[in-house]
């Protein structure tokens, strides 16, 4: 039973809502993958800045839902009806692919168990210091971590700007839920307790747009932290019977709350006490350990000189996602937690 | 999106002790059998290449550390010297992996908790007093966690006797069915099933991995469906094993079960048109024939019959076939009853025999008076490979029957014939036929023989052009009411297309268009002129198992190559229509 794919068994979604600046570009990337989709579909997601007629013009189909629907997982799913094809690809509206990102995935379909497969992410844009402190998160996470993760078999998260799924299993899932505000997550998750497989491709490369100021930075980081707590939330009992993915979780979660605080609280009040602006240290004390993973991934694409760059935004993206996520753990369990999906950038 | 904060806290020590453990992991696997391969150990090479860069980086980060605090000490309102370099390196690592184990401890503990319900009943044998062994083993787990904070998987033989630890056994099932290591899969997901014997996904990858015992596969996947009612994968998994055994009616439902669930599908599109052919080949089925025919001569036929075929056990498949004919050309009428038994008996996927014995009634149109006449024919179909050299013998005696003439002289024709086919390329194929006969009627034997030849070219698997060279030979000429040259000779191009749809719509087109001529006895070679030839069939799918088919058929020549003309200037135009209707 054993396939192999091609283009011709992919739709690509593409969720858009006020996407006009950015939409053509992913447009534009998906038509020159070197293993074509059979159909592009953007959801235009009742935009009011022309994204329709960008994406109509460029010559894939359009369809919009009756009213927004409030979120991305909500467009997708509204396009995931017609979709006709055994794969169906996810693209964010500001992210672009590398030419060869679509067939260096597909191989991962040739096991049936597979349900999900996502690539390497980095950022389109290194400029701004927010950017530069992702693009480090990125290099180091993908580099490191999340292949540390696709060899036990348990990538935690099939990354939603770009994600290809098997269409029937899909379905099966009710397509992305918008019960959390991470709905990569959630849909990762409840693959694997489905007993499907998700795999990481790093060779298949997208690029989405991260946010260039500290509002835009704020508005996706409060999404994410929240969505993280919701997703741990609403399954922890179920990964609980997933082997490697629940340490994973329980360490992620551990960062995001104990260590967090730890991290806020304990060193600045180490310093007070000791009267030592040494103590200070301890943020940047794994800046080694950080560098390793970050030139190892940078070395191969060349981009030593703009990794070594980027590497202090590194640490001030790191306070910042320290401080929304313990402010999402905190809202979240005192049941203030957030509904309202809003975009990043 | 990130979870968690990469770099800092518990979750670096995490992944670099797992990336530290991959190494081990793999040598376990590759000694296991486990492991995919060679490309396995580059992504270890890879990650532990960078653990050890990620271990080389914090010690000299705590070397430097060290020697900085040494030299700032002391440590302005501490008034005490801070520890040396190394002490502090032990301290901030033993710190670090006391953390994450009993963060992972913690985490097994809660699984424990939370999952306790699942555990199954203890042996009734078990002494009172005693400790359960599968606690005794997880707690033994959880403290190996907090010595060492890593994730270190527990003995074997524990394993395999807690169903406390189903997902641990299951993801050893799923890593030896990831590295292809099929025996120690099947081994494993027996495992878990024997633990947890609701265990879908280990019910689904055994099933696949039982593929030696088609019985025992289509048992787990009828179970498999059972338990996840609305995963189309299962329903098509089933049908794919209900098909091998042979149950193509049942694989046809649950392939229709999956496309309800997964509308378009295309593997269970794809599947189920694959089936629909078999399914219609061997359920027992009765087929009403109706048929008609009119040549040029005036020549009129109408057969009404049909057949019964019993279903299919094994390779054998028995059935009975009948038919009616009245047989007239304006002003006389005569009549063949035919009644057979037939069988086909399919030698292996690419042999084939079938046949029919019977006998066959004709009645005279004149006088009416009958006789009997035994008939039959059989077929032997071998191929030595999917693409390789065909050999198609058949031997067939029967009564020609186009004319009341033919009828009333009782004209029976024997004949043996051949069909050798090589091919040369992917798509050029050479075929050679020969064909000897005898035709006897109450006066006279008459003696047949035609060869031919043909270069086909096949354009696509469903398209085939070809051109053709035939020799029709006669021993004597005849008056028994078919028309029988000295020699008949066929130049022509012909066509083969064939479509079916994924819905079991067929269409199959077979036309010829070319000339021919013919030298009577005493007589040279006339003058070439047109024959043409037309054959086509569509069969109509109404229900699973359930198909109309229409079949025409038209010649225009003097000498036809299958059927006998009456004379030497013939038009002839058949439709048949029956319908399989599959019990």
């Amino acid at each position: 039973m054993l396939s192999f794919f091609t283009g011709a068994d992919v739709t690509v979604i593409v969720p858009a809502f006020n996407e006009a600046a950015s939409v053509a570009d992913t447009i534009r990337s998906l038509h020159a993958q070197t293993a074509r989709p059979r159909e592009i579909i953007v959801v235009d997601d009742c935009s009011t800045d022309g994204t329709a007629d960008v994406a109509r013009a460029l010559g894939v189909t359009v369809v919009r839902p009756p009213a927004n629907t409030g979120s991305k997982a909500g467009a997708q799913t509204f396009a995931l009806r017609h979709v006709r094809t055994p794969l169906t690809i996810a693209v964010d509206a500001d992210t672009v692919l590398a030419a060869d990102a679509i067939e260096r995935l597909l191989p991962a379909f040739g096991q049936r168990g597979v349900a999900a497969a996502c690539g390497f992410v980095l950022p389109q844009r290194v400029r701004s210091v927010w950017e530069r402190g992702r693009y480090i998160e990125y290099l180091f996470a993908f580099t490191f971590y999340k292949q540390v993760q696709e060899y036990y078999g348990k990538p935690l998260i099939s990354s939603g700007c770009f994600s290809m799924y098997r269409t029937a299993i899909l379905r099966t899932q009710g397509g992305w839920s918008n019960r959390t505000l991470a709905e990569d997550m959630d849909l990762t998750w409840s693959l694997y307790q489905a007993g499907y497989e998700v795999r990481f491709v790093p060779k298949a490369v997208c690029y989405p747009i991260e946010p260039r100021t500290f509002r835009l930075m704020g508005t996706q980081l409060q999404r994410w932290s929240h969505g993280f707590v919701q997703n741990v939330r609403l399954h922890w009992r179920d990964l609980l019977a997933v082997p490697y993915l629940r340490s994973a979780v329980a360490v992620a979660f551990w960062d995001a709350t104990v260590a967090a605080a730890l991290y806020l609280v304990a060193l600045p009040a180490l310093a007070v006490l000791l009267a030592s602006p040494w103590v200070l240290l301890g943020y940047v004390i794994d800046a080694p350990a950080v560098l390793v993973p970050v030139l190892a991934g940078a070395v191969p694409r060349r981009e030593v000189g703009r990794a070594l760059a980027s590497v202090p935004a590194f640490f001030l993206l790191r306070t910042v996602n320290a401080v929304f996520f313990l402010r999402a753990v905190c809202a979240e369990l005192l049941g203030r937690p957030l509904r309202h999906y809003k975009k990043g950038h | 999106m990130i979870a968690g904060l990469p770099g800092t806290g518990i979750g670096g020590i995490f992944y670099l002790a797992s990336a530290l453990a991959m190494p081990l992991r793999e040598a376990y696997r590759r000694v296991r059998g486990r492991s995919p391969g060679r490309g396995n150990w580059r992504v270890v090479a890879a990650q532990l290449a960078i653990a050890g860069g990620i271990l080389a980086a914090m010690w000299v980060t705590g070397w430097l550390l060290g020697h900085a605090l040494a030299a700032a000490r002391p440590i302005a309102g501490l008034g005490t010297s801070l520890p040396s370099g190394n002490v502090l390196r032990i301290a901030s690592v033993a710190l670090a992996l006391g953390t994450l184990a009993g963060v992972l401890a913690g985490v097994e503990l809660l699984r424990l908790w939370v999952h306790r319900g699942r555990r199954s009943p203890l042996p009734k044998t078990m002494p009172a007093g005693r400790a359960d062994p599968r606690v005794v083993q997880e707690l033994r787990r959880v403290a190996l966690l907090l010595i060492l904070g890593l994730v270190v998987p527990g003995p074997r033989g524990a394993l395999a006797q807690s169903p406390g630890r189903v997902a641990a056994l299951l993801a050893r099932a799923d890593s030896a069915w990831a590295a292809k290591a099929e025996s120690v899969a099947a081994r494993e997901y027996a495992a878990v099933l024997a633990a947890d014997p609701e265990n879908s996904h280990a019910t689904y990858r055994l099933a696949q991995l039982t593929r030696d015992d088609p019985a025992a596969a289509l048992r787990l996947f009828q179970r498999y469906v059972e338990l996840e009612p609305e995963d189309p994968w299962g329903y098509m998994a089933a049908a794919e094993a209900l098909a091998r055994a042979g149950r193509y009616a049942e694989a046809l439902r649950s392939y229709d079960a999956a496309l309800r669930l997964a509308p378009g599908e295309p593997e269970a599109v794809a599947g189920r048109a694959k089936v629909f052919p078999r399914a219609r080949a061997a359920a027992p089925a009765v087929t009403p024939v109706v048929s008609g025919s009119r040549d040029s001569d005036g020549n009129t036929t109408f057969r009404l019959g049909g057949s019964v075929e019993l279903q299919a056990r094994g390779p054998l498949r028995l059935g009975v076939e009948a038919s009616r004919d009245r047989v007239t050309d304006g002003v006389s009428t005569a009549g063949l009853e035919q009644l057979a038994l037939r069988a086909a008996w399919r030698a292996g996927r690419l042999a084939t025999v079938e046949g029919a014995l019977g006998g066959t009634r004709l009645e005279r149109s004149d006088s009416g008076s009958t006789t009997v006449v035994p008939t039959g024919r059989v077929r032997a179909r071998w191929r030595s490979s999917t693409r390789g050299v065909t050999v198609d013998v058949r031997a067939q005696r029967a009564a020609l029957a186009v004319s009341p003439l033919l009828v009333n002289n009782r004209v029976l024709r024997t004949e043996l014939r051949a069909l050798v086919e090589i091919p040369v390329t992917r798509t050029l194929k050479l075929r050679g036929l020969g064909r000897t006969a005898l035709l006897r009627d109450t006066a006279d034997l008459n003696h047949r023989t035609a060869l031919g030849g043909v270069v086909a070219v096949a354009l696509s698997p469903a398209i085939e052009l070809s051109g053709q060279v035939h020799q029709i030979r006669y021993s004597h000429a005849s008056t028994a009411g078919y028309f029988a040259p000295r020699l008949g000779q066929v130049v022509e191009a012909g066509s083969y297309i064939e479509i079916e749809t994924a819905s079991g719509w067929l269409l199959a087109l077979d036309v010829g268009v070319g000339a021919q001529r013919v030298a009577e006895f005493g007589g040279q070679p006339g003058p070439w002129s047109r024959a043409l030839r037309w054959y086509s069939l569509i069969t109509a799918p109404l229900a699973p198992g359930r198909a109309l088919q229409l079949e025409l058929e038209g010649e225009d020549s003097m000498v036809a190559r299958e059927a006998a003309t009456t004379a030497g200037a013939w038009r002839y135009g058949s439709a048949a229509l029956s319908l399989r209707w599959a019990l």
